[in-house]
């Protein structure tokens, strides 16, 4: 495991040292690829300044507010049209078509309906991650087995209480797959809309940089992004490791 | 003290597929199981004893005829039954801790969560796992999560207690201790048994009565007393040389063999 873990470090190494080299060798002009020592000194002042800060939190908060409504969304009602066959059928057709729009392309006409605000960027966060947490729902609520469908027929389990503790518990796993994805979308999202819009936040901070002719900072805000993903992404294996303990070890980690 | 009602089954036919692919599998099957009896329902593999269980248990419903429970018609799960199916593995739910699966057919019914929980280790208790209440069942043996999805039926405190082939993947130890685990709770409990199962010898040895259901459709063949008494043991019970002559009896009629009715063998 340790060992692992040193492998994986030198690679990252190796990928700092690349970047140095090239950087040194001037292959690419130093406005285009400054150097990391450069860039660590710009990440430097920057997590000094409130600027900084508060462009994550710009960032942050769009992509949360999405995510989360997409959560809220999402899951419920991918659980119920994972349950009923009717609502899944009745509703296939409209979420092939919606789950298919690039909500990129759509940004002109959120725009124009929704101003330039941070709803607007929310909303947009919130179209992007819907689709994977609710069809991740939509499968997982299918996957419950017919024997544990049987047993709770049997034993009269109500409505609700099975949504809630034997069809919801049964979807975490796949739920968790969307999940995961949306949230790295959502940063994503967030970030994209700031770059395309005048929207405070990270994306709109490397713009300004880079049109400023600070490239360092640029890509000490491009790192800052990077980081958040990565964040992230840890936040959610955690939580999947919390919730999943149910599973056999041999299962864990499979989906 | 004995509860609830007679089961009755009355001229019931199951078929599945349709039109010339209509394959019978039961043909007008006609009995019934009175309150606190045990009756085993033994028979071929292929015969249909899960179908006929699942009839009684309200998940199935035949294609002619029908399933009572005193005066009520089942065609739906009812509160006074519980069902220990065969894929006892599969019937736990395996992200609910060993106690919280046995407690929560309680919960359906909107017992208190202290309550259950009480209740549910009792029933553990009962089946004899009385520390594995916090596992997981993935953490148990077949065996222990066979006696955990027992205890749940217990805990559900229905007067009927069904049970499909509910020892067949245990060993042979276990399956022993099973048995006379059964036994035990319907003395104490004063509950309704049925047992559908392809082991002649347990089939003798834990019914009251032994249901023998055979031929292509199938049938109700015969129809057994088994004059054994309540109390029986693996041991003695076994080595009872009515105990031998009930099972070839039985075996007889399952291979379609003719045999003197022995005097011993109370035959209904």
């Amino acid at each position: 495991m340790a060992k692992v873990r040193l492998l994986q470090l030198g690679a990252v190494v190796a990928v700092l040292l690349l970047w140095a080299l090239i950087a040194a060798v001037g292959v690419v002009s130093s406005t285009a690829l400054p150097g990391p020592g450069a860039v660590a000194g710009a990440l430097g002042d920057l997590l000094g300044s409130g600027t900084f800060w508060q462009a994550v939190g710009e960032t942050l908060r769009g992509a949360v507010t999405g995510l989360l409504v997409a959560i809220a969304v999402g899951i419920p009602v991918g659980l119920l049209t994972g349950v009923y066959a009717a609502a899944e059928e009745s509703s296939r057709l409209l979420m092939e078509v919606l789950r298919s729009f690039p909500v990129i392309a759509l940004l002109p006409v959120f725009l124009l309906v929704l101003g330039s605000t941070p709803g607007m960027k929310a909303t947009v966060v919130f179209i992007a991650c819907v689709f994977p947490v609710l069809l991740q729902a939509q499968y997982g609520a299918r996957s419950v087995s017919q024997a544990v469908l049987e047993t709770v027929h049997g034993y009269r389990i109500p409505r609700l209480l099975r949504l809630r503790r034997v069809v919801l518990p049964a979807a975490v796993p796949s739920i968790m797959t969307g999940l995961r994805l949306a949230a790295t979308t959502s940063v994503l999202v967030s970030i994209g809309v700031e770059v395309l819009t005048t929207l405070p936040g990270i994306g709109h901070m490397i713009m300004d940089s880079q049109q400023g002719g600070a490239s360092a900072r640029a890509y000490a805000y491009i790192l800052t992004a990077g980081a958040i993903g990565y964040t992230i992404t840890l936040l959610a294996q955690f939580a999947e490791h919390r919730l999943l303990r149910w599973r056999p070890p041999a299962q864990a980690g499979k989906e | 003290m004995t509860r609830g009602s007679t089961l009755y089954v009355e001229d019931l036919c199951m078929s599945f597929g349709q039109g010339p692919q209509e394959h019978r599998v039961l043909d007008g099957l006609t009995l019934s199981v009175r309150p606190g009896e045990s009756v085993c329902l033994v028979g071929p593999s292929g015969a249909g004893k899960t179908t006929l269980l699942r009839c009684l248990a309200g998940l199935t419903r035949p294609t002619s005829g029908g399933v009572r429970y005193g005066e009520q018609a089942l065609t739906e799960p009812h509160t006074d039954i519980a069902v220990v199916s065969q894929d006892y593995r599969g019937s736990l739910l395996p992200w609910l801790r060993v106690w919280d699966n046995v407690a929560f057919p309680l919960q359906g019914r909107g017992v208190k969560k202290a309550v259950r929980k009480r209740r549910a280790l009792e029933c553990l208790e009962a089946v004899g796992l009385s520390d594995v209440g916090d596992k997981y069942p993935w953490q148990l043996s077949g065996g222990m999560q066979q006696r955990v999805a027992i205890a749940r039926g217990l805990a559900y405190d229905a007067p009927v207690l069904l049970m499909d082939e509910p020892f067949g993947s245990v060993d042979a130890q276990s399956r022993f201790d099973l048995e006379d685990l059964t036994l035990q709770l319907r003395r104490q409990l004063g509950i309704t048994v049925v047992v559908v199962t392809h082991d002649i010898d347990e089939a003798v040895y834990l019914g009251d009565r032994v249901i023998v259901l055979g031929g292509k459709p199938t049938v109700v063949l015969d129809n057994l007393t088994i004059p054994l008494g309540t109390d029986r043991d693996q041991l003695t019970t076994r080595a009872d040389p009515r105990f031998a002559e009930l099972r070839t009896r039985v075996l007889a009629l399952i291979r379609g063999e003719r045999v003197p009715a022995g005097p011993e063998a109370a035959h209904r």
